[in-house]
């Protein structure tokens, strides 16, 4: 666990700390923001704002905010949904300083088809939308991006056992919505 | 652990290690600070000399945080200044002998520049060739806004250290008619527009 600690906490200062973690964690972030964005644009700039954000949060982790995996979710939950929130107000969001400037043709392809291979995940996450606020985070966490329950409620502050009653309150809420089809992916 | 990453995420990952390594030195210059040495949160870079004069043209300071400010006392030595800004790593280019023509939306040239009633500064940000109900994104995300105002000092120009990073080119230049000493800088292709009327008039 120190040894986690130490590792994130150097990856706001040191380049060669940073690259392992980000090579590490890529993986995860790519679906991570293909399960909840349709635009691969959108999900180039937002890959960026993720690791962009951990690198600002990184000097004040620790470890009982969750493993780094479920410390960094919970830092990318927060950037994609202000994301959303921002889109709310502003219909055309021209990002010409975003990372999108540095997609060529086949990294868009390749993010078009991580896209299109979490339609269905994302669709949960459109149908979940509507839970108050914490409840959605922590059905969002495990649900849609598989983290333990302990691991999701470390990400989020809150006790195991807290997060299993919210869970089974989320899940009974939402249960009917998830069955029916959703018309914006249609 | 190794990923393989595609040229996007190869890009990303260069970039972001620039970041890391940029902020390197901030955190050095906390440690002085706690150290007990009275050190200045930001140091003079670049100082311009008018030709023939004794005062400073323009100012270039980088603060600790990575921002650049710059004081414009008064409009010479352009080509200075925009060495003094490329020594920081921002692309600009500076032009005090064309004024930037300022327009309204209906096509008419803008003359003076609006000063709200109860302020000796002026600050406007203009959006231009945005479609009507429409609006453009001048920030950096949450790197923030290129500011500029106008002070007893000069104005004071400061360039967010998110905006250096994207390298985004500005332009520096005058506005309007030339005797009234307005200060403009663009970017985003002239798309996004901040204006200063000297805090005197």
């Amino acid at each position: 666990m120190d040894h986690d600690a130490s590792a994130v906490r150097a990856i706001g200062t040191d380049p060669a700390a940073f690259e392992a973690f980000y090579r590490e964690h890529l993986p995860a972030i790519r679906r991570f923001v293909a399960r909840r964005v349709s635009d691969p644009h959108l999900a180039a700039d937002l890959t960026s704002d993720v690791f962009l954000a951990a690198i600002d949060a990184a000097g004040s982790y620790k470890p009982d905010r969750g493993v780094p995996a479920a410390w960094l979710h919970g830092i990318a939950r927060r950037v994609v949904a202000s994301e959303v929130r921002r889109q709310a107000t502003e219909r055309r969001a021209t990002r010409r300083a975003g990372a999108r400037r540095l997609l060529d043709a086949d990294s868009l392809a390749r993010i078009e088809e991580r896209i299109d291979a979490e339609r269905e995940l994302r669709s949960l996450y459109r149908a979940i939308a509507d839970l108050p606020d914490r409840d959605r985070a922590l059905l969002e966490l495990v649900a849609v991006d598989g983290l333990e329950v302990a691991d999701a409620a470390a990400a989020l502050g809150i006790k195991p056992g807290t997060a299993r009653v919210r869970l089974h309150r989320a899940r009974r809420r939402v249960q009917a919505d998830v069955l029916l089809p959703n018309p914006l992916e249609a | 652990m190794t990923t393989d990453l595609d040229t996007f995420e190869t890009a990303l990952l260069a970039e972001l290690r620039t970041v890391v390594a940029d902020r390197r030195p901030q955190r050095r210059a906390r440690t002085l600070t706690l150290g007990g040495l009275a050190a200045s949160v930001a140091a003079a870079v670049g100082i311009g000399l008018a030709v023939g004069g004794s005062s400073p043209a323009f100012a270039v300071e980088k603060q600790a945080d990575g921002d650049v400010v710059v004081t414009v006392h008064r409009f010479d030595d352009a080509d200075g200044l925009e060495r003094a800004l490329a020594d920081q790593g921002v692309t600009a280019d500076v032009d005090y002998a064309k004024p930037m023509k300022l327009m309204t939306t209906d096509g008419r040239s803008l003359d003076v520049i609006p000063i709200p009633d109860r302020r000796k500064t002026a600050r406007v940000v203009i959006q231009r060739g945005v479609p009507e109900g429409e609006s453009l994104d001048c920030s950096f995300g949450k790197g923030g806004y290129v500011t500029l105002d106008s002070t007893s000092d000069g104005y004071v120009l400061t360039i967010p250290r998110a905006s250096i990073l994207a390298k985004t080119p500005l332009h520096i230049t005058t506005a309007g008619p030339k005797d009234h000493g307005t200060l403009a800088v663009s970017y985003y292709d002239d798309q996004c527009i901040q204006v200063a009327a000297p805090s005197n008039r």
